[in-house]
C-alpha cells in the first residue's frame, strides 16, 4: 500500500508540529526575505535549496551567502530554513579582469 | 576571423615555466574575461592567447535573466586555471568577503586581490591591499596582490604573505602601456616572489617591453577585448610575451650614443 502523504491531525483541530514552524512566522503563510537586494516571498518552511530550485539556479554554478555566512556548495545536504528578514546573496563568476 | 596560430616554437629549452607558489604554468600571459563583444569572441581570443590562467569576477546572479549567465558556461574550468578577482571592492572587508565567496566556489584557493582606492583612476589602496593580503594569507589563500608600481608597497605585500605581486603598468583599462619601466624593474629586482604586471598593457609592443624588464608575466584584459580584432591581438600578444621574455633572457646589447659600424672599416677599395 502506498503511504499517504497527507499528515493526519494528531488531535481535534491540532496540526502536527513541523520543524519549519518558526516562531516569527507563526500565523503567516509566507516568509519575506531579501535575495540579491530584492524582496521576495517564499512559503513557510522553504529552505535555501528550495529557493534555488524556485529560481531555476544550478547550485553547482553559484555560491550562497545566507545572513553573511557562506554556505557549503552542497546546499541540498545542509537544509537551511529561510526566515522572515533573512538576507541571501546568490553569487557566481562573471567576466572580469 | 583569423584562427589561432598554435605553432609557437618549443620554449622548454629556452625558458623555465612560470612558477607561482609551487605551481607551474605553461604561459607567462594571463588574460581576463571582461568586456568582450561576445562570448564566442572571448573564447576564441583566450584560445589564441595561449593563456592558462584566466581571471573572473565575483558578482550577484541577475535574478531577472539567469539563463547561461555564468562565465563557467564559456570558460572550461577543467582546461583553464580560474583566478577570481576582487575587482570593485573598495575596502579590506569587502575584498576579503569576495575572496571567501570565490574560494567557496571550490576551484582553488587563489585570489587576484584588488582593493581599489579611487573611482576615477581605479588606483589601488596600498594600505588596504597589504592588510587584506595579511588576512587572506593567514586563511590559507594564495594571494596575488594588485598594487601600484611602488617598491615599498610591493615589499610589504611580500612580507604580508603574497605569493605574487601584480604592479600596474598604467591604470586599469587605460591602455597607456608601461609608464615606469624603471619602477617595474626595481620591483622585480628586489622581490623574491613572482612579479606579474597587470593593467594598462595596450598592445604587443607594450607587452614585449614589459617582459623585457625581466618580470615573470603579464596580465591583460582590455588590451585584447577592446582591440578591433581580439583574436589577432591575442595572437600578437602571445608572441610579444615570448619575444620580450626571450629578449630579456638573451640580454640586450648596451646602449651607446655613438655609431659603431657593423661592416669592416678596412678593405675599402682604393
Amino acid at each position: 500500500m502506498t503511504p499517504s502523504k497527507i499528515q493526519e491531525p494528531t488531535a481535534e483541530g491540532e496540526r502536527a508540529p513541523g520543524p519549519w514552524a518558526a516562531p516569527a512566522d507563526i500565523g503567516t503563510s509566507e516568509v519575506v526575505l531579501t535575495v540579491n537586494g530584492q524582496r521576495r516571498a517564499v512559503t513557510v518552511g522553504a529552505t535555501v535549496a528550495d529557493l534555488l530550485r524556485a529560481l531555476h539556479l544550478d547550485p553547482r554554478m553559484i555560491v550562497v551567502e545566507h545572513n553573511g555566512e557562506i554556505l557549503r556548495r552542497d546546499v541540498s545536504g545542509t537544509p537551511r530554513v529561510l526566515r522572515t528578514g533573512d538576507t541571501v546573496e546568490l553569487v557566481h563568476f562573471v567576466g572580469g579582469g | 576571423m583569423v584562427t589561432a596560430v598554435t605553432s609557437v616554437a618549443d620554449l622548454s629549452t629556452l625558458d623555465t615555466p612560470l612558477t607561482i607558489a609551487g605551481r607551474e604554468f605553461r604561459s607567462r600571459l594571463m588574460v581576463g574575461t571582461g568586456k568582450y563583444a561576445s562570448t564566442a569572441l572571448m573564447r576564441d581570443a583566450i584560445e589564441a592567447s595561449g593563456a592558462e590562467v584566466v581571471t573572473v569576477a565575483v558578482r550577484r546572479v541577475d535574478l531577472d535573466r539567469t539563463k547561461d549567465e555564468s562565465i563557467l558556461a564559456h570558460v572550461d574550468p577543467a582546461r583553464y586555471f580560474l583566478l577570481a578577482n576582487t575587482a570593485g571592492c573598495y575596502s579590506v572587508v569587502d575584498a576579503c568577503r569576495y575572496a571567501r565567496i570565490a574560494r567557496a566556489a571550490g576551484f582553488n584557493e587563489w585570489v587576484k586581490l584588488e582593493v581599489i582606492a579611487d573611482e576615477a583612476t581605479l588606483l589601488p589602496d596600498p594600505v588596504g591591499v597589504v592588510e587584506a593580503t595579511r588576512v587572506l594569507a593567514a586563511e590559507g589563500f594564495q594571494v596575488l596582490a594588485y598594487t601600484n608600481d611602488d617598491l615599498v608597497t610591493a615589499l610589504r605585500l611580500e612580507d604580508a604573505g603574497a605569493v605574487g605581486v601584480m604592479p600596474l603598468a598604467s591604470p586599469i583599462g587605460s591602455g597607456l602601456g608601461l609608464l615606469n619601466p624603471y619602477a617595474i624593474r626595481t620591483i622585480k629586482h628586489r622581490l623574491g616572489v613572482p612579479v606579474i604586471v597587470d593593467a594598462g598593457v595596450g598592445t604587443a609592443s607594450d607587452a614585449c617591453l614589459t617582459m623585457e624588464q625581466g618580470v615573470d608575466g603579464v596580465l591583460m584584459n582590455t588590451g585584447l577585448a577592446a582591440a578591433q580584432d581580439p583574436v589577432r591581438m591575442a595572437t600578437a600578444i602571445r608572441h610579444a610575451i615570448t619575444a620580450g621574455r626571450l629578449a630579456f633572457l638573451a640580454g640586450r646589447m648596451p646602449r651607446r650614443e655613438v655609431a659603431v659600424p657593423s661592416s669592416p672599416r678596412s678593405g675599402m677599395l682604393g
